[in-house]
């Protein structure tokens, strides 16, 4: 994904407010850090609907899409290639 | 995508008949009910005969189908013809249920389900709160442990609205201890004959004493399978849904209210005369009055913006608690303001508006305090 700069950004300042202080690595678990929670992860699906022209459905919420930036990544570069196809 | 409010000459006619229909069936025991502490079973037998329990549910199911902007209008319509807010309150909760059903449920469930609460047959209770698990949804104690084809609910729920009638309750547990983004909530439909489901006794309340509540017991109850109401472990993405679609729903009705409201007092400061003019002459007065309408139509903006973007299939979390929180603290203050502008009168119980003001404490508490809104807004907004 070419945005990762704007997801990282969005999830350091919206989401972890102040759990982060250093880098966010792609790989860091955003649930077990508490960095999502259940607010949080309304807000992130919202992010990503409006920013990355997709549509998250009900099949797409597992923990796993969920975890870190990488996995993030990943369900946004499906759901873009699924709705090309 | 352009939003366009004006209402179809179609809601404006479902508009007019609801109220009319309201103003001649529904009121005419409503302080006697509310001093009893009595569910009206019989108006709700004719607001399901009029199509208000199956706005929703779609016409394969036996339903009108019909979009939420089209909904809100009949539930402003509903609340303001009606002054019994604890039944508008109950058929809130019970098309609530049945967005859920017609979301989340399985075909099965559907066929199941969705023809007997529309025709308010069945009666629906969302079984969410919980003593120490207000908005705290993942705090959840309510256990659900998998029991080979089947799965066993235990733990307890209070204030559940419409639970002593309820024939069918939508239960929301965890199904493993700790708290993660997801909660590992999941989500059971629960007939109330099921072994090891009991109820408290209808609890008493300050306000919308018609509607029933009361604490919900779950020792072992066995729940198949096939009960599970959407996927396991999106318990908490159905409740973000329902509680959307909740406060749009609330929303509509506390406006209605607000309308009705705003009306009486209209009328009584347009006739009622102290110094040789009417009270409404005075500019005290007249700003109360001013800002029940500045309200209203502002409240109605936000409504239909969350009608319109649900409509849309678009998310409406951050509309929803705005709506929400602003409108029901509306309601408050008008309710107030019209005993204040009737004086005396306003205090008494024959005037009715002590009802609608002891009613209308409840909206800025449940789905959600109007402190809880005002969280959920600056975390929306990124603080």
């Amino acid at each position: 994904m070419q945005d990762d700069a704007r997801l990282i950004e969005f999830i350091k300042t919206d989401l972890a407010r102040g759990k982060v202080t250093g880098t966010l690595g792609f790989s860091d678990d955003l649930i077990e850090s508490e960095i999502l929670d259940s607010l949080g992860i309304m807000k992130l699906i919202l992010f990503l609907e409006n920013n990355y022209a997709v549509k998250i459905s009900d099949d797409d919420l597992t923990l796993e899409n969920f975890t870190s930036i990488m996995s993030i990544n990943s369900l946004i570069d499906r759901k873009r290639a699924g709705e090309r196809a | 995508m352009t939003m366009n409010f004006s209402l179809t000459d179609t809601q404006m006619l479902q508009w007019e008949s609801i109220v009319e229909f309201s103003r001649r069936e529904l009121n005419a025991e409503v302080r006697e009910n509310d001093q009893q502490g009595t569910f009206p079973v019989a108006n709700w037998k004719k607001c399901a005969e009029m199509g208000l329990l199956s706005l929703l549910t779609p016409e394969q199911y036996g339903g009108l189908g019909e979009d939420l902007m089209s909904t809100v209008n009949s539930i402003e319509a509903l609340s303001y013809g009606c002054e019994d807010s604890g039944l508008v309150h109950a058929i809130i909760t019970q098309l609530c249920c049945i967005v859920l059903v017609n979301l989340y449920g399985s075909e099965e469930q559907k066929k199941q389900f969705l023809g007997k609460l529309s025709s308010g047959e069945i009666i629906a209770a969302q079984s969410i709160t919980e003593p120490d698990a207000g908005s705290d949804v993942l705090s959840m104690r309510t256990k659900v442990d998998s029991a080979g084809a089947a799965y066993s609910l235990s733990g307890g729920k209070v204030f559940i609205s419409n639970g002593p009638l309820a024939g069918l309750v939508i239960v929301f547990a965890k199904c493993s201890a700790g708290k993660s983004a997801f909660g590992d909530i999941s989500c059971f439909l629960v007939e109330s004959n099921s072994a090891g489901y009991t109820m408290g006794k209808p609890l008493q309340k300050m306000g919308l004493r018609t509607l029933q509540n009361c604490e919900m017991f779950f020792d072992e109850v066995c729940v198949p399978e096939q009960m599970m109401l959407g996927k396991s472990g999106h318990g908490m993405f159905i409740f973000n849904e329902a509680i959307e679609w909740e406060r749009a729903l609330m929303t509509a009705s506390h406006l209605g209210t607000i309308e009705r409201v705003l009306e009486k007092s209209v009328d009584y400061v347009k006739t009622r005369k102290q110094f040789g003019k009417e009270i409404g002459k005075n500019q005290a007065i007249a700003n109360k009055i001013g800002t029940m309408k500045i309200n209203l139509e502002l409240g109605k903006l936000i409504l239909y913006k969350i009608a319109w973007l649900k409509d849309q299939g678009k998310r409406a979390t951050l509309e929803a608690s705005l709506g929400k929180l602003f409108v029901s603290e509306s309601l408050k203050s008008a309710c107030l303001d019209a005993i204040q502008i009737h004086g005396g009168y306003g205090y008494m119980q024959e005037c009715d508006l002590e009802r609608d003001l002891r009613d209308s404490v409840a909206a800025t508490i449940y789905s959600g305090t109007s402190e809880m809104q005002r969280n959920i807004i600056a975390r929306m907004l990124g603080i």
